[in-house]
């Protein structure tokens, strides 16, 4: 008589569909598995083209930014600022430079609010302000002085003008009277 | 014919049993080293996609914020490219004036001297007022002013003999217009925003 043994036919077919289960079992994981590592791949592809596109991006608006500045944005091109005291404080020093004599200096009434557009770009609320000035000095200069107001560094704007050849100016010496517009931006700097 | 042998047959099943059934146990045993051997291999595998992973997303995050320091930056510049294109702008304007005020005075004769230039309020008006040696000088001078493509509507609106003394002088006033400026700037504040100043010019 043979003893008891595990290698039996009901055994073996037993093992047959542990092995199909097992086999089954694997391939449900290794596909897991396989999932799992293509989302991680796809999460690393998508960060790196995030980031190639970004430095691209970066690289575009560096390079247009530079190129603003270079075309642009010297810092003498864009203003000593906007505001009355400023204008009156620029006024000063070309009048001086000419040896020009300005005797005033009047704002007229309270600013105006005014929303200024260029391009359909809008540059927000400034404030403007009606100024005269008066003064007098040799033709020559105050010419140079209303060339001044040609440059762009400040928002200022000639309304009208007036010369007088001064009773007896045989020296060619005039005086002025200006009316401007002197914009200032509202929230307190241009 | 050869005698059944009963315990010959068991013992052949039985090893026939046992050679598939460790087939099997080893089929096994390899499908599930094989499990271990594929979660150990994803899982350092997908450690290292992770570090990889959080490294790149941390340099997009580096990138963005520059991106957005350079963006902001740049709609600064944008902005003030704006400010300047608008100062430039007003500048033009202004320089209207300055131009008008140079054509009168390259156009006025030897004998005839200007005393008084003064725009006439926003319409471009300017008022000439000054003194001649002749009529003569006086229509020259009022014929350049025609001439000139930058006036419309030149007037003399007035001619009177100067004081005794003076030579002879016949004192005059001249009105013209500034023709519109074809390249009127796009400005959302125009200068009727604001008001006028007493009526002083």
């Amino acid at each position: 008589m043979l003893p008891p043994s595990p290698s039996r036919a009901e055994n073996v077919q037993r093992a047959k569909y542990a092995h199909i289960a097992i086999a089954v079992v694997a391939v449900v994981f290794c596909g897991y598995l396989v999932l799992m590592m293509m989302g991680d791949l796809r999460g690393l592809w998508q960060a790196q083209s995030a980031a190639c596109r970004l430095k691209a991006e970066s690289v575009k608006m560096a390079a247009r930014a530079r190129e603003a500045k270079q075309r642009q944005f010297e810092p003498r091109r864009i203003g000593v600022g906007s505001g009355l005291e400023l204008f009156a404080v620029q006024m000063a020093r070309w009048t001086s430079a000419r040896q020009i004599r300005m005797e005033s200096l009047t704002p007229d009434g309270s600013p105006t609010p005014v929303d200024v557009k260029v391009s359909n770009s809008s540059l927000g609320r400034w404030k403007a302000n009606k100024v005269m000035v008066q003064g007098s000095g040799q033709f020559g200069q105050v010419m140079g002085l209303m060339d001044e107001f040609l440059n762009p560094r400040m928002p200022v704007q000639l309304e009208s003008f007036s010369l007088q050849a001064m009773s007896g100016g045989e020296d060619g010496s005039v005086s002025f009277q200006f009316v401007l517009t002197v914009y200032e931006k509202e929230s307190g700097g241009a | 014919m050869r005698p059944f042998n009963l315990a010959q047959t068991k013992i052949l099943e039985r090893s026939y049993c046992r050679q598939h059934f460790e087939i099997r146990l080893r089929g096994i045993t390899l499908l599930v080293a094989l499990m271990v051997v594929a979660a150990v291999g994803s899982g350092s595998f997908r450690a290292t996609i992770r570090s990889k992973a959080s490294c790149v997303r941390s340099e997009v995050a580096v990138a963005e914020a520059r991106r957005g320091e350079t963006r902001r930056e740049l709609a600064n510049m944008e902005m003030l490219s704006l400010q300047y294109r608008w100062q430039n702008e007003l500048a033009q304007r202004s320089k209207r004036w300055i131009k008008a005020l140079d054509s009168i005075l390259q156009r006025a004769p030897k004998d005839v001297w200007l005393n008084r230039i003064q725009s006439a309020g926003q319409g471009g008006g300017v008022s000439v007022e000054g003194a001649a040696g002749s009529y003569e000088s006086l229509s020259a001078f009022a014929g350049r002013l025609r001439g000139c493509p930058m006036f419309s509507d030149v007037r003399l609106c007035s001619t009177k003999m100067a004081a005794a003394g003076s030579g002879g002088a016949i004192e005059f006033t001249v009105q013209l217009h500034l023709r519109s400026a074809s390249s009127a700037p796009s400005i959302g504040a125009q200068t009727s925003d604001v008001p006028n100043i007493g009526g002083q010019f």
